[in-house]
């Protein structure tokens, strides 16, 4: 398989050097003596984008976080553009945190991503092709996300035990809380035809949560934020429009 | 199927009764029996008994239309023809299944193409004159009236051909062919925009499968060439530019284009198609113009060393072609089936002598007259095979032994024809590629004597058109729009083909300084 790269600059590719009678786009690589030059395959500039992906949490010890995400894109350029998405899902305990419970007798805490809603300014500053050996090709784009939004984090209280710990008060009743944070991510589009892409991501979401929202006696508890990276991986479809 | 048969026997009887008083009624009642009970190889063999030993006339038509039928629903097609062909070479006169026929032998042919000789024969009069077309039934005048057009075609008769083509109806499936070849007249006798036109009524007409695709694009090609002859060359690279990358005249395209560009000065560009012809996926065909052509644009260049290169490549790749060129034509001047059977190894890749000269094979290959031949040889071949199953019960009545020797001369007419009109382009490629070399001489030559400038002159064919711009795949360049950049470093990509452009300024300032 082979593969050649080409950078994207943000400069218009359409300038036309004006010198003698035979004169060429300037564009890319024009130090070289042959160049491919055609329309581009894949257009996005002026075009929005939409489509769907599963997301999983990746970093999680304890559970799996999965998340089913819906994203609106639109490119002002080919290089540059802007993403909304939210996603909802859900958690499954692992093996782990179960074993721990039921031989040790220890219960952990967790923070159960529930939703998010993620808005950011996307940069793609690559675009490229595959061939495969039997000869088909496969353009595909690399993107850089950052940006910010909105994290909810399901909490449960299963970790809370009144007969363990001799508490008298009870544990808070399950709910939702929403945390504010940033996203960085990178990404990638395999286009299938001039409107249908393959896109596979991993994005970081580094939010703080408050310890005390998780906390069995919140009351009793003090104030202290914490840290949280969702290292998500998501991989769907999307359609431009 | 079931009416269209239930009526063609209606009419047999019909036409029986009217005919048949003097007939041998027992043997025709028997084998319609046979015939409408499906029994097709009894029916046939019945037939051909009765044809092959009858004296009377009317009884042996009768008998031929019978064997024509059967042997066509027996999925014999090419057999069939022999026995339509006899009925419509005895005239219209007294011939009831004239029309039929006739209008069989159009259906067979437009399935199975049947082949110019046997149709020129078919549809040419007793006399070998044409016949009178009021006897040409409705549904086979476009098959009669083409192929008479074709044979006057060949004949440089236009007028007479212009005639024929023009009453090809336009229902018929060899109206986009007769369109065609009007329109090739149009453009002999110098109307070019009424030759344009004949070539868009075709190119917009043309059945999508793959046929239809082949006249789409070889009217197309024309299209460019008519606009080329007529010095518009941006409308010709439009043109080139339309030709599909599958197409298989799609390398046509390329090279005629980098003519075009070269007509108007956009050298990188022509350098650019030229790189696509030259590429080596395309080692095995014969493009030998594009050394030339690359050479005399460097020359305009004034990059001297590529113009020196360019011709080394050309003499490089072709002079040990030469030796192999004249054995061929010594060896295959008088055995045209041979060269034919050549062709055809090289086309299914079992010719492992010549290798010199494959590019002239492959190009031989991809020709009409090769195309023709090699459907009719392998349709031969194809119903010699399925004689076979027939053996029994058509060996002891004479059939099999007949249809054998009819598909055995066919096959040989066949292959004899194609490499008669092989080997004539064999001829021609030599001729060409002696001329092309005498050419790389004389650039030489003009090189060395130091009177570059005068032979760059004689270059300055046309005027640039300095508006106009254009990107890979003979696209003029757009203003805004987005464009996608490869470099070439060596590495072909099947994708780039078609694609490249140059990017090199002429060094005719820096070589005057000098």
């Amino acid at each position: 398989m082979s593969l050649l790269l080409g950078i994207m600059t943000l400069a218009g590719n359409s300038a036309v050097a004006a010198t003698d009678s035979d004169d060429q786009p300037k564009g890319q690589f024009s130090g070289y003596d042959v160049r491919v030059i055609r329309p581009r395959f894949f257009t996005k500039a002026r075009r929005a984008e939409f489509g769907g992906q599963m997301s999983v949490v990746m970093n999680q010890t304890f559970i799996y976080t999965y998340l089913m995400t819906g994203i609106l894109n639109y490119h002002f350029t080919e290089s540059l553009g802007i993403e909304l998405d939210g996603s909802y899902g859900f958690s499954l305990d692992k093996e782990d945190k179960t074993l721990l419970k039921s031989s040790f007798n220890i219960s952990t805490q967790i923070q159960r991503t529930q939703y998010q809603f993620l808005g950011g300014l996307v940069w793609t500053p690559l675009y490229g092709k595959y061939q495969l050996a039997s000869g088909k090709l496969i353009y595909f784009d690399t993107f850089l996300i950052g940006g910010g939004g909105m994290t909810g984090v399901d909490y449960q209280y299963d970790h809370c035990s009144a007969s363990a710990t001799g508490q008298s008060v009870p544990p808070p009743a399950a709910n939702t809380k929403s945390y504010f944070g940033g996203i960085i991510g990178i990404g990638q589009r395999f286009f299938i035809d001039k409107n249908l892409s393959l896109r596979f991501e991993v994005r970081d979401n580094i939010f703080s949560v408050d310890e005390r929202d998780g906390s069995c006696d919140p009351d009793f508890t003090n104030s202290s934020s914490k840290m949280i990276n969702n290292v998500t991986m998501q991989v769907g479809a999307s359609r431009f429009l | 199927m079931f009416i269209s048969n239930i009526r063609w026997y209606i009419k047999f009887v019909i036409i029986f009764l009217m005919f048949g008083g003097q007939i041998a009624l027992a043997n025709l009642q028997n084998i319609s029996a046979l015939y409408s009970r499906g029994d097709y190889p009894a029916a046939a063999s019945a037939s051909f008994q009765l044809y092959s030993s009858s004296r009377n006339a009317q009884e042996k038509l009768n008998a031929g239309f019978f064997l024509a039928r059967a042997l066509q629903a027996l999925d014999l097609p090419y057999s069939a023809s022999r026995f339509y062909g006899a009925i419509v070479r005895q005239g219209p006169v007294n011939n009831p299944f004239f029309r039929q026929a006739f209008e069989q032998l159009g259906i067979i042919n437009s399935t199975v193409s049947l082949g110019q000789a046997q149709i020129v024969q078919l549809v040419s009069g007793r006399n070998g004159g044409p016949m009178n077309p009021e006897y040409i039934p409705g549904a086979a005048r476009g098959f009669y009236f083409y192929y008479q057009g074709v044979e006057n075609f060949d004949d440089r008769k236009y007028e007479a051909a212009t005639r024929e083509f023009r009453a090809v109806p336009g229902g018929s499936p060899y109206y986009l062919r007769a369109q065609f070849h009007l329109g090739v007249i149009s453009n002999l006798q110098g109307r070019h925009s009424q030759a344009i036109s004949y070539f868009s009524g075709v190119a917009s007409g043309a059945r999508r499968d793959d046929e239809g695709e082949h006249l789409r694009d070889a009217a197309i090609m024309n299209i460019a060439r008519v606009e080329y002859e007529t010095k518009r060359f941006v409308e010709a690279l439009q043109q080139y530019g339309r030709i599909g990358r599958d197409s298989d005249l799609w390398l046509d395209a390329q090279f005629e284009g980098s003519w075009a560009y070269f007509m108007i000065q956009k050298h990188n560009s022509a350098l650019g198609s030229l790189h696509t012809v030259l590429a080596p996926f395309f080692e095995n065909r014969f493009y030998p113009e594009s050394y030339i052509l690359q050479s005399i644009t460097f020359l305009r260049l004034c990059r001297f060393d590529e113009t020196k290169a360019a011709l080394e490549r050309f003499r490089d790749r072709y002079q040990p072609l030469f030796g192999e060129l004249k054995k061929l034509i010594n060896d295959y001047g008088e055995n045209h089936r041979g060269f034919y059977k050549l062709v055809y190894d090289f086309r299914a890749g079992s010719l492992t002598r010549f290798k010199e000269a494959w590019p002239i094979f492959d190009s031989l290959s991809r020709t009409d007259a090769f195309r023709e031949g090699a459907i009719s040889v392998r349709n031969s071949d194809s119903e010699l095979a399925r004689l076979s199953r027939f053996g029994g019960k058509w060996a002891s009545s004479g059939l099999q032994e007949e249809l054998r020797n009819f598909l055995g001369k066919k096959k040989a007419v066949a292959s004899d024809e194609a490499g008669r009109r092989l080997y004539q382009k064999l001829s021609d490629q030599r001729d060409y590629l002696k001329d092309l070399s005498r050419q790389t001489e004389f650039i030489n030559a003009e090189m060395l004597l130091n009177r570059v400038d005068a032979l760059r002159a004689s270059l300055q064919v046309s005027t640039a058109e300095k508006r106009i711009n254009f990107i890979g795949g003979f696209q003029i360049l757009n203003i805004g729009q987005e464009l996608e950049y490869w470099p070439f470093q060596g590495e072909y990509w099947e994708d780039e083909l078609g694609y490249y452009v140059y990017n090199i300024d002429s060094s005719c300032s820096a070589s005057k300084k000098n």
